[in-house]
């Protein structure tokens, strides 16, 4: 199969429609969870965000990412640049594994970014770590799943360029 | 695999180093934050601009709580109205009892020529979301430094201690509650007077240093004992659930539970005593 050029394969999505999604996806990420939902609760923002990362990479990129991570670590209370050290590594890995990543099927593409995810959470663990926290073991990574099958989700929505089931 | 960069003939810098620029970047201020406390301004502004959007997505959520409210059946609403005014009848009794007490507390601590206990200012406030935070237990309240509140005031519920404000914003604070791993209250136990030192565990308390001979038995009731100026005396801290006494160890392993609904309470009361000096988690 000939793959087309990305440059083709870039949405043409505005401004507004990140913006928008971003703001919406922040916007879940407030809500007052708790209990198992919060346990559970994949990082909206992050997904929509390396959703977009993938889809629109001349407009969104680590610079953004840097960003929307201090609003997260604000959110959380955390030392500020935790998440956001996580979020632009996250967008770092999607934008160099983008054209790759193009050529498998949708739910490939998914395993790669669950992959993604449990790397940003790591990323963030360590942070915390240095800034002289002892984590709690079983709150980790329970996100990182349902964040991949949510990816899955509005990758297919948002019709995510993706190989056609025959190359998978 | 090539960058992500799409032009032909780049002229932006690549991927990595752009990576690179990012990670020094957050490294600077992770350094400052943490080490230095230095990013208040910065803290501040930020907070204030999630302020509005946390403003509009609790709406659907107060609306849909109201809504409920009004809906509560006829039935239910006099049945609580009943228990609440019998409850209210042997409230009235001990209130009355207790004026009595502190009168009679007032006298003695007089004779002892101790200084009175001073009443405490409270704010009521609310937690807006709960941090998903593998390293700690914090939640964000809706009130802060513009309703008098400072980092290090202690916060409770109907039942006892939740825990602690970590940081105050001109309109919201972050709780950090007493089974964040990194808490410590001094407490005593109520059936012996024995002081104790409590330890957040993430999920629950422990006392910990106690040796194995120690007089503490499971349905213990911990207050804490406020020589630490943070907590005043005598707010109830936890209960004791299980006691292992392991032979090869000379000190006993105390699990508590706490006394306060600290992860199902939506409304709590900050008590806005003084902040003590000391730098706050």
């Amino acid at each position: 199969m000939n793959v087309q050029s990305s440059v083709a394969l870039e949405s043409q999505a505005g401004w507004g429609v990140i913006l928008a999604s971003l703001v919406l996806a922040l916007a879940l990420k407030l809500l007052p969870w708790s209990g198992w939902g919060l346990t559970l609760r994949p990082d909206f923002l992050l997904i929509v965000l390396l959703i977009w990362a993938q889809k629109r990479p001349s407009l969104v990129g680590m610079a953004l990412a840097w960003c929307l991570g201090l609003l997260a670590d604000i959110q959380d209370g955390v030392v500020l640049g935790q998440y956001a050290l996580g979020y632009v590594v996250g967008v770092y890995l999607v934008q160099y594994l983008q054209r790759r990543l193009m050529q498998f099927a949708l739910h490939f593409q998914a395993m790669h970014v669950f992959v993604i995810l449990l790397l940003v959470e790591v990323v963030t663990l360590v942070v915390g770590w240095i800034s002289g926290k002892s984590p709690q073991i079983h709150m980790m990574f329970a996100a990182a799943p349902v964040g991949a099958v949510l990816w899955y989700g509005l990758a297919y929505l948002s019709r995510m360029p993706a190989a056609g089931k025959n190359l998978a | 695999m090539a960058a992500p960069v799409h032009p032909l003939f780049a002229r932006s810098i690549g991927a990595g180093a752009r990576l690179a620029v990012w990670t020094a970047v957050s490294i600077l201020i992770i350094v400052l934050d943490a080490r230095f406390n230095s990013l208040l301004m910065l803290r501040n502004g930020l907070a204030s601009l999630l302020r509005p959007l946390q403003t509009v997505v609790r709406l659907p959520v107060d609306v849909a709580v109201e809504v409920s409210g009004f809906l509560v059946r006829h039935r239910a609403m006099q049945v609580d109205n009943a228990s609440l005014r019998a409850l209210h009848v042997r409230d009235a009794a001990e209130l009355h009892q207790m004026a009595d007490l502190q009168a009679e507390n007032a006298q003695l601590r007089g004779l002892l020529d101790a200084r009175a206990k001073s009443k405490i200012r409270t704010v009521a406030a609310e937690i807006w979301t709960v941090a998903r935070d593998p390293f700690s237990r914090r939640a964000v309240l809706n009130k802060g430094t513009r309703a008098g509140i400072a980092p290090g005031q202690p916060v409770v519920d109907a039942q006892g201690l939740v825990g602690q404000i970590a940081r105050a914003y001109p309109f919201s604070s972050d709780l950090i509650m007493v089974t964040d791993p990194d808490q410590a209250v001094p407490a005593y136990v109520q059936r012996t007077g024995r002081r104790v030192l409590v330890f957040g565990t993430g999920y629950g308390l422990e006392v910990r240093y106690q040796p194995s001979v120690a007089d503490i038995r499971r349905g213990d009731v911990l207050l804490t004992s406020g020589i630490d100026h943070v907590y005043p005396e005598g707010l109830p801290l936890a209960r004791v659930n299980q006691v292992v006494r392991p032979s090869s160890d000379p000190y006993a392993k105390v699990y508590c539970l706490p006394i306060a609904n600290v992860e199902g309470s939506r409304m709590l009361m900050v008590l806005l005593t003084k902040p003590v000096g000391a730098r706050m988690p």
